[in-house]
C-alpha cells in the first residue's frame, strides 16, 4: 500500500526527471522537490492561513484576560479557548493537518531518494521492481550517476579542500542549519511578545529544528542534504511571493514590545 | 510544558522514523555461499561463517566479534591456503580457513566488494565497486590494477591469457593477463551484475537491460542478442546446445545456444535473481517469494519447497544437498535434499 501509493510514483517520476535532464542525480532532486512543493502548495497555504488565524486570537483581548483570569483553571480556560475558535471561525487543527498530511510526504520522498540512488544490489533490486513497466529503459538507466558537485548523493557531504585534505567539510549540513533556521525566522508571524505556552515553543522550535536538520543532513546522505535545502529555499521564497516574509525576526530585539492589544468583535 | 514536550516527542519520532528508515541501507545485500569440501561459507552482513555442509553446525565465524561498519555479502572464495572475503567497507580479508583467524588485509580499494574474487595462478582477481580490478599476490600485496568505465559487481572469468570483465556500466572487456591490456570491449547497452559463461569459444551474458546476449569470444562481436521480459542478474547456464536463463520478472528460458531460438518458457511467480543451479536431470531455481524449485530439462516443475524468506542468493551443491542464503527469514541458510526434502538449517547464534 504504501510502496504502490508513495514510493513507487515517487521513484518513477524522480526517474523520469533524471533522464530528461541529462542523467543528472542532483538536478533531478532539486527538480523533483519543487515539484513536491507545487504540489503540496495548497496545504501549505492553508496552513499559512491557519496559523495566522492563531495569531488573531494570541492578539486578542478577550483571550488575554481569560488566560489571566483563568490561569489556575485550565477547563474553564479551554472551554473559554473554544468559545473563541468558535466565534472568530478558527479550526484549531488546520494549521497541523496540513503537516501531518505532508508527514507521510516527506518520509516517502526520502525513501524514494535512497531506494533511487540504489548503490548496492538489493537497492537495485528494489528499484527494478518499483520502475513501471515499458515506462523507462532500464538498461540505459543504470548504473545511476550518482556523483553531483564535489560529493556522492549517496554518501554524507564532505568537501575536501586540496589544502585541508584531512578535514571534510559538511558544506550541505551547514547550508542546511542556516536556510532552516531563516526559514523558521522569516515565516514566524510578527510576536505579540506574550509569553505563552505557544511563544515558547515556537522559540525552542527556532533553535532545535535547525540543529536537528542539520544533524540529520551530516549523518545521512547528501541527496537528502540537497532535499532539505532546496526545500527550505522553495519554502522561503514561496513566502515572498506571498509577501509574508517578517525580516524583522532577524533584526536584534531592542525591548520588549508590549502586547498588542486588539477589540474582540 | 506539555505541549513543548509533545513538539519535541513529535520532532523526535521525525528523527527516529528518517534516521530509521537510513538503517535500511545496513541491510544491502544478500547471503553469499561458498561450498568447500565439507564446509560451507557464508558472508552475512557483518560476519564471515563457517559451517559444516552436512549438518549446518557452524566451526568459527569471522571476524570473532562482529564490528558495526564492516559488512560482507559477496561469497568468499576458497584457495589452498586461504578463505577469501570482501567487505562492503573495501577490505579484502585472507582468512585462515581452519581457524578463522585474518592471515592479511588488502585495503587499497575505495569502494565496495559485490562480487567474489578470482584466483589465477599466483594472483588474486578482486573486483571492486570503484571501478577497479585489484591484482594481489597470494600474500597481499598490489601487482597491478585495472580500471573500468563503471562499478564492477561481477567476477572475472578466466581463459588462458585473457581476463573477461563486465561492469555495471554495460561494458564487457577482454584484457590480457600478462600486460593488461584490452584486447577488445564490447558496450551492451545494460548494466552487468554477474560474469559471462564462456563456451565452446561463445561469452553468454544476461543485462539489467533485459537482454541475454551471445559474443564471439575471440572478437567481442555480438552473435545474437535476445529480449527478456525482465532484467537478468546471474550468469546463464549452458549446457550442450541450450542455454538456459532466468530474469526478474521470474521467467526461465532454455534458448538454442546457435540461434538464440527459444525452446520453452516457464513464468514463475516470483523474480528469479540468483542463478541456476545445474543438477544432473534439471535445474535447481530460487526465488524472490521463497520458493526453491526443481525443474526438469523440458521446464516442467518436479518439486518446490517454501521457505520462509527472500531468495536472492545463489543455490550452491554441497554433497546431496542444496544450499541457500535466505533474506528476511529466520534463518540464514537452508539446506534442501535433490529431492526437495528439507535437511538442515542454521541461524547464527545472537
Amino acid at each position: 500500500m504504501w510502496d504502490s501509493l508513495i514510493i513507487t510514483p515517487f521513484i518513477n517520476v524522480l526517474l523520469f526527471i533524471y533522464n530528461l535532464v541529462g542523467q543528472n542525480f542532483g538536478i533531478a532532486i532539486i527538480l523533483f522537490t519543487i515539484l513536491i512543493r507545487l504540489i503540496t502548495y495548497p496545504l501549505n497555504a492553508s496552513q499559512v492561513k491557519a496559523s495566522q488565524s492563531m495569531q488573531k486570537l494570541n492578539s486578542d483581548k478577550r483571550w488575554i484576560d481569560a488566560q489571566e483570569k483563568y490561569k489556575n483553571d485550565k477547563e474553564r480556560l479551554a472551554q473559554e479557548q473554544m468559545k473563541l475558535y468558535k466565534e472568530l471561525g478558527i479550526n484549531p487543527f488546520a494549521s497541523c493537518l496540513p503537516t501531518l498530511i505532508q508527514f507521510p510526504i516527506i518520509i516517502g520522498l526520502y525513501q524514494s531518494l535512497l531506494q533511487a540512488m540504489a548503490s548496492s544490489p538489493l537497492d537495485l533490486v528494489k528499484l527494478i521492481g518499483h520502475i513501471y513497466p515499458g515506462w523507462m529503459d532500464v538498461g540505459a538507466l543504470i548504473p545511476m550517476h550518482s556523483q553531483f558537485l564535489w560529493f556522492d548523493l549517496g554518501s554524507p557531504e564532505r568537501l575536501f579542500l586540496p589544502f585541508l585534505p584531512a578535514v571534510g567539510i559538511p558544506v550541505l549540513a551547514v547550508l542546511v542549519v542556516v536556510t532552516t533556521y531563516l526559514q523558521q525566522k522569516l515565516m514566524t508571524p510578527p510576536s505579540t511578545g506574550s509569553k505563552d505556552q505557544s511563544s515558547q515553543m515556537m522559540g525552542m522550535m527556532n533553535i532545535y529544528m535547525p540543529l536537528l536538520m542539520g544533524w540529520l543532513a551530516w549523518t545521512l546522505q547528501g541527496g537528502l542534504a540537497v532535499y532539505f535545502v532546496t526545500s527550505n529555499l522553495f519554502g522561503i521564497a514561496q513566502y515572498a511571493l506571498m509577501g509574508r516574509l517578517n525580516w524583522r525576526n532577524l533584526l536584534p530585539k531592542e525591548k520588549k514590545e508590549k502586547p498588542t492589544i486588539q477589540a474582540g468583535k | 510544558m506539555k505541549k513543548i514536550n509533545s513538539v519535541l516527542l513529535i520532532a523526535l519520532a521525525f528523527v527516529l522514523v528518517l534516521t530509521g528508515c537510513s538503517s535500511r541501507t545496513l541491510t544491502t545485500g544478500w547471503p553469499g555461499v561458498t561450498v568447500a569440501g565439507d564446509t560451507a561459507y557464508v558472508a552475512s552482513s557483518t560476519l564471515i561463517y563457517a559451517i559444516n555442509s552436512t549438518n549446518g553446525v557452524q566451526r568459527w565465524q569471522f571476524p570473532a566479534e562482529a564490528a558495526a561498519n564492516i559488512f560482507f555479502y559477496a561469497s568468499p572464495v576458497v584457495t589452498d591456503q586461504y578463505v577469501l572475503a570482501g567487505s562492503y567497507s573495501g577490505v579484502l580479508y585472507a582468512i585462515d580457513p581452519t581457524t578463522g583467524a585474518e592471515v592479511w588485509n588488502f585495503s587499497m580499494a575505495t569502494g565496495r566488494y559485490v562480487a567474489s574474487p578470482v584466483v589465477a595462478g599466483d594472483l588474486i582477481l578482486a573486483p571492486n565497486g570503484d571501478h577497479t580490478l585489484y591484482a594481489i599476490d597470494l600474500d597481499g600485496v598490489l601487482q597491478w590494477s585495472f580500471e573500468a568505465d563503471s562499478a564492477i559487481w561481477a567476477t572475472p572469468v578466466v581463459d588462458g591469457d585473457v581476463i573477461y570483465v563486465a561492469t555495471l556500466g554495460h561494458t564487457l572487456y577482454a584484457i590480457s593477463l600478462s600486460d593488461q591490456s584490452i584486447l577488445w570491449q564490447t558496450d551492451l547497452e545494460g548494466g552487468l551484475t554477474d560474469a559471462p559463461v564462456l563456451a565452446d569459444g561463445a561469452l553468454y551474458i544476461g543485462s539489467l537491460g533485459a537482454e541475454i546476449i551471445k559474443l564471439d569470444a575471440a572478437s567481442g562481436d555480438i552473435l545474437w542478442r535476445i529480449t527478456t521480459p525482465g532484467s537478468v542478474w546471474a550468469t546463464p547456464v549452458v549446457q550442450g546446445d541450450v542455454v538456459y536463463v532466468a530474469d526478474q520478472s521470474g521467467t526461465v528460458q532454455a534458448l538454442n545456444t546457435s540461434t538464440g531460438a527459444n525452446i520453452w518458457t516457464v513464468t514463475l511467480e516470483g523474480g528469479v535473481i540468483g542463478s541456476l543451479l545445474p543438477v544432473e536431470d534439471g535445474l535447481i531455481v530460487v526465488n524472490s517469494t521463497g520458493s526453491i524449485l526443481k525443474l526438469n530439462l523440458d521446464g516442467a516443475q518436479v518439486w518446490t519447497q517454501p521457505i520462509n524468506g527472500t531468495l536472492y542468493s545463489n543455490p550452491e551443491m554441497a554433497g546431496d544437498n542444496i544450499l541457500v542464503g535466505i533474506n528476511d527469514g529466520d534463518q540464514l541458510i537452508q539446506a534442501v535434499g535433490l529431492d526437495g526434502a528439507m535437511m538442515w538449517t542454521y541461524t547464527p547464534a545472537e
